[in-house]
């Protein structure tokens, strides 16, 4: 069965979507890239240290990885807007994570601005992953806006408490049309798992695999259980009947 | 867990919201896919003797139908089995009317003896009987019985048993703790729909059911709805029970008793039977003759008792079940010894 | 002159060249994305282009993020 991932008009194999923020060290961050096969990677922008060198993170990511800037730190549109176009001018790639917060309590996103920098990114060609609480609303305009994908919280950033807001992220599985990348307090690969088997198309982890005593294994473990749960939400479809009334397949027989 | 009263199930087959039928069929689909799997048990009867002391004037076999009354003897019991093991089959219901007389305990005895040669699963769906009587039946090897109620409206009930045994309610009624009490592993009750007030009947037979289930907790319940059908065209005035309500009280029993089988005979056609394939039946008969014998001779159509009404044979319906994701289960698990 | 190096008041040599500003502020350039004056100077441009006094220089490159 063919299920490439297809995001932002390119193929891929993983679903699993590793944040490269909070490791201890770089050589633990690239050996968790290869070891759980991620193959889109997000990393931040920020200025650099004019009294010391510091390491690149560029250098600790594979070749061939997709780089997904994520414009942490953009408390307004405008910032998040600004960011993008730096990391374009890169010229490491035009995928954007639009993250906008401007609440240090919580690190809640500002759906709203979120929505205004999507559009006025996606209309300068980038591709756009916006981060969002999982509402519906905002999620339609994202898709009108021309967002390649939307990626509802799970629960707050680095809680590790999971699916707190699965409901809200399944009626976005049901009601939209473009991918849902389940983003943000992921803490358990049996949360990754769950978000699979409900139907989401991808799972980004960060803070679980980077915080953990072992990354490497981690972010393979939760690599092995996205894949078990697209496995189980693929497994669950039912075949196609031709001649089933599809509002009412098992019943609408009756009244026909 | 509660069950439904008289009123709710009225309601229920009352409601003509067909997303609300459907929204029930699809949790009954589902309950009975997680506790049975896509599976379809496979059965075939076995009339053995049409002969019968009870006047039902519902039934093509009742006392007063003049039709040609014939018994099997062991050499035709034996003749049919084979021919019925050959189309694969590997349960067997033995039926024969109400006549203690005609088929008496040894008659059915042998008749056993016989089909263990051929089955791994023997049940019986004759005449109420004694405790010991059913114990006898449980040693030579049967491991299930098949008793109807019929309808459990006593004044409907006397207005259509005219004559013979099968007057006694009671007697009647408490067959299924005899036969649990004899030791047999699995007991199917029924109503027939249509004789007796639908609603009514079907909350007195979950009530019944659910006492059984309570009482003998160790043997393996099931529930059968055979619809009224005519005989040769041969109307009887009941209650119409459309397809609709049909549908309603499969759903609504595999929702109030989620791990008993629910059985559906060829009275039903092979369209109807297809669809509730899908939704929530466990056991279903096949090659189905309802007249005397029928198996080693084709043709030798003694009277049926009711008419068949999904012709397919055991290798058209095995195959129906496989191209449709369903496995055809022949044989549940095997006695070793009835002790 | 002053100017204003990734938000902090520097002094550097009059009509110095981002490209040379740039190289003495970090030992990896081919890394470092500019922005000036709120616009990016792309680094095809860095060669070519003077600062002047006043100039708000930001300098950033990627770095580790969720």
């Amino acid at each position: 069965m063919d299920d490439t991932f297809i995001l932002g008009g390119k193929s891929f194999v993983s679903r699993f979507l590793l944040g490269t923020g909070k490791f201890k060290n770089k050589t633990e961050l690239t050996a968790s890239i290869l070891s759980s096969g991620a193959q889109i990677v997000t990393v931040a922008l920020r200025r650099i240290d004019l009294e010391r060198d510091h390491e690149n993170i560029l250098e600790y990511i594979p070749e061939g990885i997709t780089l997904l800037t994520n414009t942490s730190g953009a408390r307004t549109a405008e910032e998040a807007v600004r960011l993008a176009r730096l990391a374009r001018a890169s010229g490491h790639g035009h995928w954007v994570k639009v993250e906008v917060i401007n609440d240090s309590k919580y690190l809640l996103p500002d759906n709203a601005a979120t929505v205004d920098a999507t559009a006025a990114l996606a209309a300068e060609g980038f591709i756009v992953l916006p981060y969002v609480t999982p509402d519906l609303y905002t999620a339609r305009q994202l898709e009108k806006a021309g967002a390649a994908a939307v990626m509802p919280l799970g629960s707050f950033i680095g809680s590790g408490q999971g699916l707190r807001t699965r409901d809200m992220i399944k009626v976005l599985i049901d009601e939209i049309s473009i991918p849902v990348i389940v983003d943000a307090g992921i803490g358990a690969p049996s949360h990754a798992c769950e978000a699979m088997e409900m139907g989401a198309a991808a799972v980004l982890v960060n803070t679980a695999v980077a915080i953990a005593a072992n990354p490497p294994l981690a972010a393979q473990s939760f690599a092995r259980a996205v894949e078990a749960g697209r496995a189980g939400h693929l497994s669950r479809l039912a075949q196609p009947q031709p001649a089933a009334n599809p509002s009412s397949p098992l019943t609408g027989f009756l009244f026909e | 867990m509660s069950l439904p009263s008289p009123q709710e199930i009225r309601d229920i087959l009352n409601d003509n919201c067909p997303q609300r039928l459907e929204a029930m069929a699809q949790e009954a689909r589902r309950i009975t896919r997680h506790n049975f799997g896509m599976t379809m048990g496979l059965y075939t009867p076995l009339y053995l003797s049409n002969h019968c002391d009870s006047h039902c004037t519902y039934c093509g076999f009742r006392n007063r139908h003049k039709i040609q009354r014939t018994r099997l003897s062991i050499d035709e019991i034996r003749a049919e089995m084979k021919a019925i093991a050959a189309a694969g089959i590997r349960n067997i219901l033995l039926l024969t009317g109400e006549s203690p007389h005609a088929t008496p305990l040894s008659y059915l005895v042998n008749a056993i003896q016989c089909a263990t040669e051929f089955f791994q699963g023997i049940s019986l769906e004759v005449y109420p009987m004694a405790t010991s009587d059913y114990r006898a039946l449980y040693t030579a090897g049967a491991d299930g019985v098949t008793i109807y109620q019929e309808t459990y409206d006593r004044a409907r009930y006397a207005q259509v048993h005219l004559a013979g045994q099968k007057q006694d309610f009671t007697f009647r009624y408490q067959a299924p703790e005899r036969i649990a009490q004899a030791g047999m592993r699995q007991i199917t009750l029924g109503i027939l729909l249509g004789l007796g007030p639908v609603a009514d009947d079907m909350h007195a037979l979950f009530t019944h059911l659910h006492s059984l289930e309570k009482k003998y907790p160790g043997v393996e319940y099931s529930l059968s709805f055979p619809r009224l059908r005519t005989v040769r065209s041969k109307a009887f005035t009941a209650a119409h029970v459309d397809d609709a309500s049909f549908v309603k009280i499969l759903c609504l029993t595999r929702l109030s008793f989620p791990r008993i089988g629910i059985n559906l005979s060829t009275r039903e056609p092979a369209a109807l039977r297809n669809r509730l394939l899908e939704i929530c039946t466990t056991r279903i008969s096949v090659g189905s003759k309802t007249g005397v014998g029928g198996y080693h001779n084709p043709g030798d159509d003694h009277d049926p008792q009711f008419d068949v009404a999904d012709e397919r044979n055991s290798a058209e319906m095995i195959q129906y079940l496989k191209t449709h994701g369903i496995d055809p289960v022949f044989t549940d698990w095997r006695r070793i010894e009835n002790t | 002159m002053e100017i204003y190096l990734n938000g902090q008041s520097r002094e550097v040599p009059d009509s110095i060249l981002a490209a040379d500003l740039i190289k003495r502020s970090c030992s990896r350039p081919e890394l470092v994305i500019c922005e000036l004056n709120g616009a990016i100077l792309g680094r095809e441009h860095w060669p070519a282009t003077t600062i002047k006094p006043g100039d708000r220089i930001e300098l950033v490159s990627f770095v580790g993020g969720g």
